[in-house]
């Protein structure tokens, strides 16, 4: 069948009514409440993995990397299997920067951790976050309108949000894209650091979606 | 991906000797291949399919476990034309409760991908996607495809094409979510004796073809135009093509995943002539953006059956001036769970 014949063919499918199931559920509301590139970035407080009360306030003048992360998630899993988040982590905080990684997904769901269990990741798989901040109701996460893991966000010293996104340009789950893909969040953390304009300050966020709780 | 994975390191057709029919300027005696041959294709291509298991699905996928997506590859015709065009289906079968992504696979997720291995000269054309559902969970829209999807390619063997048969190889690499997503890949091989006659249907895969063209959407009838502002996009269309609605509901769902925020509700504004939806941008859209394209769905408020149009929207200049009032609005469908 040629393409014109199947055109003609889908052109009468509209008379036809082609029918759409659309089913889902949950509630419809904006997914990026507070959160925008180059506006104050979110305060927020979060207790972390050792019990400690984290604030965005308390780091003014720092870098700030947000990571969202979830341990069962295959592109999460293709950053750290890899070995490319923990050496960020290790680069960056020995720079100063902060980076706190975020778990948002909800008790009994993929990639929820309590306190421990948090620690225990960090330990086996060698990454170095300054914090671990545990976001079991989704609060952090929807402040900031986090969608997938991992999503990436980056603080500039006077507190704005310069990058939100994807973590490079090649959203896939395979660990060999890593090497010839672009590091947005490398940019922009660089950007910074020269005092220079984030070029690319946003990109769409690829991964698995953050498990929030449905309440 | 986990049961039956295999990537291909590397499938170039220069270096796969089966797949090396022909070189312009060197002119090669059109050799007389029988069906024995096809099956040496098959298994060429099975031979250089199988080494290497994708670490990531290593990392996620137990041996033992089930079976997510199965894959498999038809024609629509049991011979090819040489000068002309062939469809081919890449099947996708779910198991009950997963689901693979559209084209935009929206705020996660990611889209299926199909590459493709020809003999010289032989091309592929762009993935003919049917209409997808979207899945909404809490704050994160998806789009995709549950239980069954259908993708469409045609492949054009050229007119100088000097073998009597073909074997089109598919690298198909999908995401598969329920509650959890796990990546998989499969190489799929179909092997067709090549013609100069005119091809024949395969009564066999008559099925398969017809469902996924009734799933594919058609093109809008009809000419769109876009603007755009800080905060939203709008997509006017002409009124009378919803002159048999009586409360007309229109949705968009973008080809492009950065360009709107798929969660935020859509509104219809009925003009004169004009009706115009209206769509929050996400801060990815790019203001250069001369064409909008995507799929319009129109129901009828209360109705389950919607239609879905593809729709090139032209760029009708950006507007300095915010809207008024722009999302004060209901979300435009009637979330209807099937699940």
């Amino acid at each position: 069948m040629t393409m014109t014949a199947m055109t003609f063919r889908a052109m009468r499918a509209l008379s036809i009514a082609a029918v759409l199931a659309v089913y889902a559920s949950g509630v419809l509301e904006a997914a990026n409440p507070g959160a925008r590139v180059n506006a104050p970035a979110p305060e927020f407080s979060a207790t972390d993995s050792n019990g400690k009360t984290q604030t965005l306030g308390a780091y003014k003048g720092k870098i700030v990397v947000l990571e969202w992360t979830n341990n069962g998630c295959p592109f999460v899993g293709k950053h750290y299997g890899s070995g490319n988040m923990q050496s960020l982590q290790k680069k960056y905080t020995g720079q100063g920067v902060v980076w706190l990684t975020v778990v948002s997904s909800a008790p009994g769901t993929q990639g929820y951790v309590n306190a421990e269990e948090a620690n225990r990741d960090t330990k086996t798989r060698g990454a170095a976050p300054s914090a671990v901040l545990l976001d079991p109701k989704g609060a952090l996460g929807h402040l900031y309108g986090a969608q997938a893991t991992p999503h990436m966000y980056v603080i500039d010293t006077e507190g704005r949000l310069v990058y939100m996104g994807a973590i490079d340009d090649i959203p896939s789950a395979d660990p060999s894209d890593i090497a010839h893909a672009k590091n947005y969040v490398v940019a922009a953390i660089d950007a910074i650091k020269a005092g220079q304009r984030v070029g690319v300050p946003a990109t769409k966020a690829y991964g698995c979606s953050v498990k929030y709780a449905y309440n | 991906m986990i049961a039956s994975t295999c990537t291909i390191v590397d499938m170039a057709p220069h270096r796969n000797p089966m797949l090396q029919s022909y070189r312009p300027g060197n002119p090669m005696p059109r050799p007389r291949h029988t069906s024995t041959v096809i099956s040496l294709i098959a298994a060429a291509f099975i031979l250089v399919s199988s080494p290497s298991m994708s670490r990531t699905e290593d990392a996620v996928a137990a041996p033992d476990a089930p079976v997510l997506v199965r894959a498999r590859m038809v024609a629509e015709t049991s011979t090819l034309q040489r000068g002309k065009s062939s469809w081919l289906a890449v099947q996708l079968t779910m198991r009950p409760g997963w689901h693979t992504y559209w084209r935009n696979p929206g705020d996660a997720g990611m889209a299926t991908q199909v590459k493709w291995t020809l003999p010289e000269g032989a091309t592929a054309g762009p993935i003919v996607w049917p209409v997808p559902q979207r899945f909404v969970a809490r704050t994160i829209v998806g789009f995709g495809y549950p239980d069954e999807v259908s993708l469409l390619t045609a492949v054009r063997i050229p007119a100088t094409f000097p073998f009597d048969n073909i074997a089109i190889g598919a690298t198909v690499s999908w995401l598969a979510c329920e509650k959890v997503c796990v990546p998989g890949s499969e190489t799929l091989v179909v092997a067709l004796p090549v013609g100069d006659t005119a091809a024949t249907i395969d009564p066999r895969n008559a099925k398969v073809f017809a469902q996924a063209r009734r799933r594919v959407p058609p093109r809008a009838p009809f000419k769109a135009t876009f603007s755009m502002d800080a905060e939203a996009i709008h997509i006017q269309i002409p009124r009378a093509i919803l002159g048999g609605l009586a409360k007309p509901e229109l949705t968009f769902y973008p080809f492009d995943s950065s360009i709107i925020d798929h969660a935020a509700a859509q509104s219809t504004v009925m003009r004169d002539r004009q009706a115009e939806l209206t769509l929050r941008r996400s801060a990815t859209a790019n203001d250069r953006m001369k064409r909008l394209d995507g799929l319009l769905i129109v129901k009828n408020t209360g109705s389950q059956a919607a239609r879905a149009l593809d729709v090139s929207a032209s760029a009708a200049g950006v507007s300095a001036t915010p809207p008024s009032a722009p999302f004060k609005t209901r979300p435009l469908i009637q979330e209807n769970s099937r699940r």
